[in-house]
């Protein structure tokens, strides 16, 4: 310590490590900016791990929205939640889809740590970060093309293996005459490899056409019961670890006749929108797995000059209890607190708008 | 009282680079994880020079400890955004150095988080002489990464 008491000592500079721990709270897109600072934080940005960090330490969530445009374009454009939220106005940003837009509509499969996943058909899927601009074609699962048959995806993050998984379960008729029955045969698709593997399929029933919904590790589907005559809907859960199956029991509805359900992920948790005649109510499983935590958040009644066309997915809770909600085509706030409903205004899109939430992120989805 | 006056007979006393002598209690000097290890390792009666730290600095870290620790937690917010609000951009990064080198970890907590904020949307050639960073790309090497991501760069796109 003899150089301890010395008043000249050099100017100090920042240790990197502080370094990192600042640029670990800037967002991803000033963060892209800074690449050409110098190699050092080039390379510091383009980090998985720092990636990681930096997706734990900023959450920066936004509404997106796909859509055609009458030139039948296919654009997505992303709008602020909290600035949605605050003030139910948000400029909006648009965002370059990476394939070629022309008469396409490619489906949202579902955002997982700031990448989304699309279908583009009933082989090939997409994960695309919007928020660095990189995306991935996933190979093509090679299923046949048959009448009636159709291909249902899901895309989430296994915490037992640390990589991202896309699952493609392709649903097929087979049987003829009056006993049609469907069949499925179920591919994962591990980011970073460059093919899909089989696994084991459908426990029971086949999934209604829409995406599987990501909730801690497990991707989950509203099934058809495996009874063809039974309109019963099932809860099947596929843990991306052990990439198992598990039916999941549902909330006890009580003494509501449920005309259909949505099922979704809303605050981390698995979701169920359970659809009445004149109203549907929000249901959360607040412990992953443990039945009994299914809770009844809200009773969202439907707007008014509308049939009972029911609430198509819940995407988001604000933190003063607002509820974000795809009503048919449109979006509202629901508020819970005084039963009054807003609509924000972002609806500068004619047509029909399918939305989606994500964060913002520096995964890579080429890795 | 009596407590009190142990923590005073207990207090220890840091020198700093500038020469100027602070006395403090155990509890502050213990949220300071290097002098934690300093007094483990020396006599505790002995003056703990610190080369890296100078007076304004320490009396600031001396402040949010003792700061903090006397308000409520609904205060702390407020407090600590008062507190951050006091110093310019300059000030914070010669304080974040010593907080660094002092490990004090609710302030390595903070500070980066108000530091990040204020640097944000400034440009890259601020942020080069902000943190004293030598470009060590070529010309030509930066002006392909600045191409790649042109994008980054723009404000809002307009229909």
């Amino acid at each position: 310590m003899s150089h301890g008491d010395s008043p000249h000592a050099p100017v100090p500079t920042l240790p990197f490590e502080l370094i990192t721990e600042i640029l670990s709270r800037i967002p991803v897109k000033f963060l892209m900016q800074l690449n050409c600072v110098c190699k050092p934080w080039k390379t510091l940005i383009s980090d998985p791990k720092f990636a990681k960090k930096h997706l734990s330490t900023v959450t920066v969530t936004n509404l997106i929205l796909s859509f055609m445009n009458p030139s039948r374009e296919f654009l997505i454009r992303s709008y602020s939640l909290q600035s949605l939220f605050e003030s139910l106005t948000s400029i909006p940003m648009n965002l370059n889809y990476p394939l070629n837009n022309r008469n396409r509509f490619d489906v949202m499969v579902g955002s997982c740590d700031g990448m989304i996943c699309f279908a583009i058909d009933q082989n090939r899927a997409l994960l695309w970060n919007p928020s660095i601009r990189k995306f991935k074609k996933l190979p093509s699962l090679d299923n046949p093309k048959q009448e009636g048959s159709y291909t249902v995806y899901g895309f989430g993050y296994d915490y037992l293996t640390d990589t991202y998984k896309v699952v493609g379960v392709f649903c097929y008729e087979c049987g003829s005459g009056g006993a049609i029955a469907y069949k499925t045969e179920v591919k994962v698709h591990t980011l970073g490899t460059d093919y899909w593997r089989r696994i084991q399929e459908f426990p029971s029933g086949v999934p209604f056409d829409s995406s599987g919904k990501f909730v801690t590790g497990t991707i989950n589907w509203l099934a058809s019961g495996s009874d063809t005559f039974n309109s019963s809907w099932v809860i099947v859960s596929l843990d991306l670890g052990k990439e198992s199956y598990e039916e999941l029991l549902q909330p006890d509805y009580g003494e509501v006749a449920v005309v259909t359900l949505t099922l979704g992920a809303l605050r981390d948790c698995l979701c169920v929108l359970a659809h009445g005649d004149t109203f549907s109510d929000v249901w959360l499983m607040n412990e992953y797995g443990n039945e009994e935590s299914w809770t009844k958040l809200y009773r969202v009644p439907y707007m008014e000059n509308t049939d009972s066309l029911p609430y198509t997915k819940a995407l988001c809770i604000s933190e003063n209890d607002e509820v974000l909600l795809e009503f048919q085509s449109t979006l509202v706030v629901y508020n819970s607190r005084n039963g009054t409903f807003r609509v924000p205004q972002i609806q500068d899109i004619s047509g029909w708008a399918v939305p989606e939430i994500y964060v913002e992120s520096l995964i890579s989805p080429c890795s | 009282m009596a407590e009190k006056a142990s923590e005073s007979s207990n207090s220890i006393s840091l020198n700093t680079v500038d020469g100027k002598i602070f006395k403090v209690s155990p509890t502050i000097a213990n949220q300071m994880q290097t002098i934690q290890s300093l007094i483990k390792a020396y006599d505790s009666s002995r003056v703990i020079s610190l080369p890296h730290v100078n007076a304004f600095h320490l009396s600031k870290i001396i402040e949010y400890l003792e700061g903090k620790s006397a308000t409520t937690v609904s205060a702390v917010k407020e407090f600590e955004a008062q507190f951050m609000k006091d110093l310019s951009l300059k000030q914070l990064k010669g304080l974040l150095i010593a907080v660094g080198y002092l490990k004090v970890n609710e302030l390595l907590e903070l500070m980066p988080k108000t530091v990040a904020k204020l640097i944000e949307n400034k440009s890259v050639e601020f942020l080069r002489k902000f943190f004293g960073i030598v470009n060590d790309f070529t010309p030509s090497e930066e002006a392909k990464i600045r191409e790649e991501i042109a994008w980054a760069f723009d404000g809002v796109d307009e229909d």
